[in-house]
C-alpha cells in the first residue's frame, strides 16, 4: 500500500501526459501541420514549464482562498475518486461503497470550477462558473443511473466485485445504453470537450479566464486527472476491468483507459461544444428514462439469474 | 472504518506534491505575483465588481434535481438487496421512479427544462 | 536561476499571443492569424493566457487606452509588438522572428514581471476620463518602419509599456500616487477627476462601459443622478476596492428585482470584430439591454494595405461561427481555405468542408432558434454563408450582402443569452472597418 499511494498519484499524472500528447497530435491533424509523436510528446511539457515559471496574477478584490479551494479540491477528489479503481487486481482502497465513494469525489468538480469561476471575480469567469452548474444538473443524473446499474447487475457497491461479476460478459454488452451515457458524462465532469463551455472560448477562458501560471496549471492538470479518473473507471463498471487473455490485469486496465481516454479526445475534436440551454432537455427527457430503463432490464436479468 | 486510512494517506500525499509544485514554481517563477489586475471583459474596465446574485434562470431544474438526488440515496443500498430480496424491490423501486418520471414529464410540459 | 533561464529558452519557442484586431485593418489580422498558425502558435484566450500582445496595426486614442490596459493585465515573461498599417508579410515574419528571443531572455522577463506587478490597476479606471492626453501619446507611436527593430527588450523595462506611454502615465501620476500611499482604492481619485473634467469631455463619458447610461432604463432612483453626483451616489458610504461599485438591482423580464452588471464586451475577445465594445447589462447571463460602438470610429483612418474579398470574408466569419460554436477541427479547417484563398492557391476542398458543416445535426441544435430576430436565427445566417461559399465554389457569380453595421446590434442582442449572443456577433460580423461615424444606439431592455 505505501508505494501504491505513490505510484497512483504518478501513474494518474503520467496518464494527463499521455492524454495531452493524444489532444496535441488530433489537433494537429486539422491545422495541416502533422505533429510527429516526438513533438506531441514534448508540447504538454513545455505548457507544463511554461505556467511553472510563468508569473502568478490575481484580480482586484478576488476571493483568493475560495479560487484555491476549488483548485485543489479538483485535484485531490480526482486523484482520491481514482482512488477505488483496481489497477490490477486490487484497488488502493477496496472500499464496500466503492461506487458510492467514486460519485462523491466526482462531484466536488460541482463546488470546485464554481469556486474557480467565482473567485476572480470577474464578469466572465463566473458565466462559466454558472455554466458548469448547470452541466452539473444536466449530466449528474443519466451518470447516477449508469454506474448504479453496474452495480446493480454485479449486486454489489464494491468495484473489485464488479469486475468479478464481468468474468464472463462484459456490462457494456449487457448495458450499452449505460456505457455510452457513461462515457458522455465522463466527458462532462471533466468540463472536457464537447462539454467544454465552462472554460470556452467564447467566455475568453471562462472559469480558468484569469488564472496565470502555476494556478493555471494546477486547474489544467486537475481538470485532465479527472478525465482521467472517470476513463479508468469505465473500466471496471463496463470493460470487464482487469479481464482478458495474455497480459497480466493491470497491462489490461492500462490498455483499456488508454481507449476510452483516445475515445473522448476524438469526440472533443469531432463534435461542437453542446451547450446545457439546449442539452437539458435532451438529457432530461431522452438520457435519464433512457438509463432507467436499462437499469429496469438490468434489474429483470438480475431478478432472472436470482430465480435460477 | 481503516479501509478509509489509505485515503487520507493519498490525500495527504497530493497535497503534499500540490504544496511541493507551487514551491518549485515560486522558486523558478519569473518574478512575484502581479496583484489587484482588472478582470479581463475584453479591454475595458468594468463598472462593477462582478460577485454578484447571479440570476440563474435554470432554477426549475435545480427542484427537479433535488427529487432524484433524494431518491438516488434509497437506490445505492436497493442495488445489494435486488438479488435476495427478489421482485418486490424492483416493482417498487420503478414504481418510485415511474412516480418521479412522471414529474419530469410534467416539469418538460411546463417549459422547465428550456431556459432560452 | 539558470535553471529559470533555460526552461525560458525551452518555452519561448511556443508562445501564446493574444491579438488586437484594429478596425479599418482586417487583413493585417489576417495575416498575424495566419502567422501564427503556420507556426503552431496557439491565439491566447485572454490576457491572462498571453506571453505576447501583438496589435495588428496602428490604434487610434481609444484603442490605446485598450491595448496599455491589456498589456497591465499580461503576466511575465511578456512580450508586446505594435505592427504599422504598412506592415508587410515579410515585416511580420521579421518581427514575429525577434519574440521568442526577447522571452527567452531572463533578464528581460524578470524585469517585465517586477513591472508587470507594479503597474497600477487603477489606471484601468482613471484612464478613461483622460480624454486630452491622447493625442501627445499618440505621437509618441508613430512607427516609421518596422517594429521588429524598434522595439528591444530593454525598452519595455521602465514603465512595464512602451516609450511612448511614459507620458500618459506623467499626466496621471497622481492616481498612482494615491493608491500607492493606500489611503483610498482609486475611487476617490476617480471622482476627482469627474469633478475637474469640463463638460465636454461628459458626452465620451456616456458611451463608456454601460454604468452611466443604462441606470434610467432599470430604476427610477437614479433617474437624473447623471449630472456627476452618480459616482458619490454609489461611493460615497461604502469606499469599495478599486473605486468599483457593487453591482445594482433591477428588474429582470419577469418582474424580479435581480443584480444587474454593466460590462462592456470587447474589444479584445476571441473571434470578436476588431475595435467593438458592446456595453451590455448582463443579468446572469441574459443580457437586458445592449449598445455597441466600435473604438476610435471617428478617427480618420488611411486605408487599408489590401481589401479583403467578400470570398474571403465568409471563410473567414464561418471560422469565427464554427470557433464560438466550439468545434475547432471544421474552424481550423475554413481559417486554412480562408489563407489559401488569400494567397490566390488553389482551394479544392470547400465543397467537402461544407458538406460536413451541414451534416452535423448536433451543430443545428446548438444554433436554431439562437438569437433569432425576424426569423432568422444563428443556423440561418451560417447558411446563407454556406450557400455564398459553395456558389463561389461553382463558379456561379454571388451577390455579396450589405454587411450589418454594428449600430443595430445592441437590438439584437438585447435578450440574448450570452453564449447566443456571442454567436450572433460572430454571425452577423458587422462590418467594423469601414470608416463609419457610428453613435450608439441605445435598445432598451425589452422582454423578449
Amino acid at each position: 500500500m505505501s508505494a501504491a499511494v505513490v505510484l497512483l498519484p504518478v501513474g494518474m499524472v503520467v496518464a494527463v501526459w499521455i492524454l495531452a500528447a493524444l489532444d496535441v497530435a488530433v489537433g494537429a491533424r486539422s491545422t495541416g501541420r502533422r505533429a510527429g509523436l516526438r513533438a506531441a510528446a514534448i508540447e504538454p511539457v513545455r505548457a507544463t514549464v511554461r505556467l511553472m515559471i510563468g508569473q502568478r496574477r490575481t484580480t482586484l478584490a478576488a476571493d483568493g482562498l475560495l479560487r484555491w479551494a476549488g483548485i485543489v479540491s479538483l485535484i485531490v477528489a480526482a486523484v482520491l475518486a481514482a482512488a477505488v479503481v483496481p489497477l490490477g487486481e486490487r484497488p488502493l482502497a477496496d472500499l464496500s461503497v466503492g461506487v458510492v465513494w467514486f460519485n462523491a469525489m466526482e462531484v466536488v468538480a460541482w463546488a470546485a470550477v464554481w469556486l474557480v469561476g467565482w473567485g476572480p471575480n470577474g464578469a466572465l469567469s463566473l458565466v462559466g462558473g454558472y455554466r458548469f452548474v448547470a452541466q452539473g444538473l444536466s449530466y449528474e443524473l443519466p451518470h447516477m443511473f449508469a454506474i448504479i446499474t453496474a452495480a446493480l447487475a454485479a449486486g454489489s457497491l464494491r468495484i473489485t466485485d464488479i469486475v468479478d461479476a464481468q468474468a464472463g460478459l462484459w456490462f457494456v454488452v449487457l448495458m450499452p445504453a449505460a456505457f455510452v451515457v457513461y462515457l458522455l458524462s465522463a466527458a462532462a465532469m471533466a468540463f472536457w470537450g464537447p462539454f467544454d463551455a465552462s472554460v470556452a472560448r467564447d467566455t475568453a477562458g471562462g472559469a480558468a479566464a484569469e488564472l496565470s501560471g502555476v494556478d493555471r496549471l494546477l486547474f489544467a492538470v486537475g481538470r485532465r486527472l479527472l478525465l482521467v479518473a472517470a476513463a479508468a473507471m469505465a473500466v471496471p463498471l463496463f470493460l470487464g476491468g482487469g479481464h482478458g487473455p495474455w497480459l497480466p490485469a493491470w497491462a489490461w486496465v492500462g490498455l483499456k483507459t488508454a481507449a476510452v481516454l483516445m475515445l473522448l479526445v476524438w469526440l472533443r475534436h469531432r463534435l461542437p461544444t453542446i451547450r446545457m440551454d439546449r442539452w437539458t432537455e435532451i438529457s432530461w427527457v431522452v438520457l435519464v428514462p433512457l438509463t432507467i430503463v436499462q437499469a429496469l432490464v438490468v434489474a429483470l436479468v438480475v431478478l432472472a439469474r436470482g430465480g435460477m | 472504518m481503516e479501509e478509509f486510512v489509505p485515503l487520507a494517506i493519498l490525500a495527504g500525499v497530493v497535497l503534499t506534491a500540490v504544496a511541493a509544485i507551487v514551491g518549485v514554481s515560486r522558486l523558478a517563477a519569473v518574478g512575484p505575483a502581479a496583484t489587484d489586475r482588472l478582470p479581463h471583459l475584453g479591454g475595458l474596465p468594468p463598472a462593477e465588481h462582478a460577485l454578484s446574485r447571479f440570476h440563474v434562470r435554470w432554477y426549475t431544474v435545480t427542484m427537479i434535481f433535488l427529487a432524484f438526488d433524494m431518491e438516488m440515496i434509497f437506490m445505492y443500498p436497493w442495488t445489494v438487496v435486488v438479488a435476495t430480496m427478489g421482485t418486490t424491490t424492483v416493482v417498487e423501486m420503478f414504481l418510485f421512479l415511474a412516480i418521479l418520471l412522471a414529474g419530469v414529464l410534467y416539469a418538460w410540459r411546463e417549459g422547465a427544462l428550456r431556459w432560452t | 536561476m539558470d535553471l529559470t533561464a533555460a526552461l525560458l529558452r525551452f518555452t519561448a519557442r511556443v508562445p501564446h499571443v493574444l491579438i488586437v484586431g484594429v478596425p479599418g485593418h482586417p487583413e493585417l489580422r489576417l495575416d498575424v492569424e495566419e502567422a501564427l498558425r503556420l507556426r503552431g502558435w496557439p491565439e491566447a484566450t485572454g490576457p491572462a493566457d498571453a506571453d505576447v500582445l501583438i496589435v495588428a496595426g496602428r490604434v487610434g486614442a481609444e484603442l490605446r487606452e485598450v491595448v496599455d490596459a491589456l498589456w497591465r493585465q499580461i503576466p511575465a515573461p511578456r512580450v508586446r509588438v505594435e505592427l504599422t498599417d504598412d506592415a508587410t508579410s515579410a515585416d511580420l515574419e521579421n518581427t514575429l522572428a525577434t519574440i521568442p528571443p526577447q522571452l527567452a531572455d531572463a533578464r528581460h522577463a524578470r524585469r517585465e514581471a517586477v513591472a508587470a506587478a507594479a503597474s497600477d490597476p487603477a489606471d484601468d479606471r482613471a484612464t478613461d476620463d483622460a480624454g486630452d492626453g491622447h493625442e501627445q501619446h499618440h505621437s509618441g507611436h508613430e512607427h516609421g518602419g518596422d517594429e521588429a527593430d524598434e522595439h528591444d527588450p530593454g525598452e519595455h523595462a521602465a514603465g512595464g509599456s512602451g516609450d511612448g506611454h511614459a507620458q500618459r502615465h506623467d499626466g496621471h501620476g497622481e492616481h498612482a500616487h494615491d493608491d500607492g500611499a493606500g489611503e483610498h482604492t482609486g475611487h476617490d481619485g476617480h471622482t476627482d477627476h469627474d469633478q475637474h473634467t469640463p463638460d465636454g469631455t461628459r458626452a465620451a463619458d456616456e458611451s463608456e462601459p454601460g454604468a452611466h447610461g443604462e441606470h434610467d432604463a432599470g430604476h427610477g432612483e437614479h433617474d437624473g443622478g447623471h449630472g456627476g453626483g452618480h459616482h458619490d451616489h454609489h461611493h460615497m458610504d461604502m469606499p469599495l476596492p478599486g473605486g468599483l461599485a457593487m453591482a445594482d438591482v433591477a428588474d429582470d423580464r419577469d418582474g424580479l428585482a435581480l443584480d444587474v452588471l454593466h460590462v462592456p464586451l470587447g474589444p479584445v475577445l476571441p473571434e470578436w470584430p476588431a475595435g467593438l465594445v458592446v456595453d451590455v447589462a448582463l443579468q446572469g447571463d441574459v443580457i437586458t439591454s445592449a449598445s455597441a460602438r466600435v473604438l476610435d470610429a471617428g478617427a480618420p483612418r488611411p486605408p487599408g494595405r489590401a481589401r479583403v474579398s467578400a470570398a474571403v470574408r465568409d471563410l473567414d466569419a464561418l471560422a469565427r461561427i464554427l470557433a464560438i460554436a466550439g468545434w475547432r477541427g471544421p474552424a481550423t479547417r475554413a481559417r486554412v481555405l480562408r489563407d489559401r484563398l488569400r494567397r490566390g492557391d488553389p482551394v479544392a476542398d470547400l465543397v467537402p468542408l461544407v458538406r460536413t458543416i451541414r451534416r452535423s445535426r448536433l451543430l443545428r441544435l446548438m444554433l436554431r432558434d439562437v438569437a433569432s430576430s425576424g426569423g432568422v436565427d444563428v443556423a440561418d445566417l451560417l447558411e446563407q454563408r454556406l450557400v455564398r461559399i459553395e456558389a463561389r465554389a461553382a463558379g456561379t457569380p454571388v451577390d455579396d450582402p450589405e454587411r450589418p453595421g454594428p449600430a443595430d446590434l445592441g437590438a439584437r442582442l438585447t435578450g440574448a443569452e450570452f453564449a447566443a449572443a456571442r454567436l450572433l456577433v460572430a454571425a452577423l460580423d458587422p462590418d467594423v472597418d469601414g470608416v463609419v461615424a457610428a453613435t450608439a444606439i441605445h435598445a432598451p431592455g425589452e422582454d423578449r
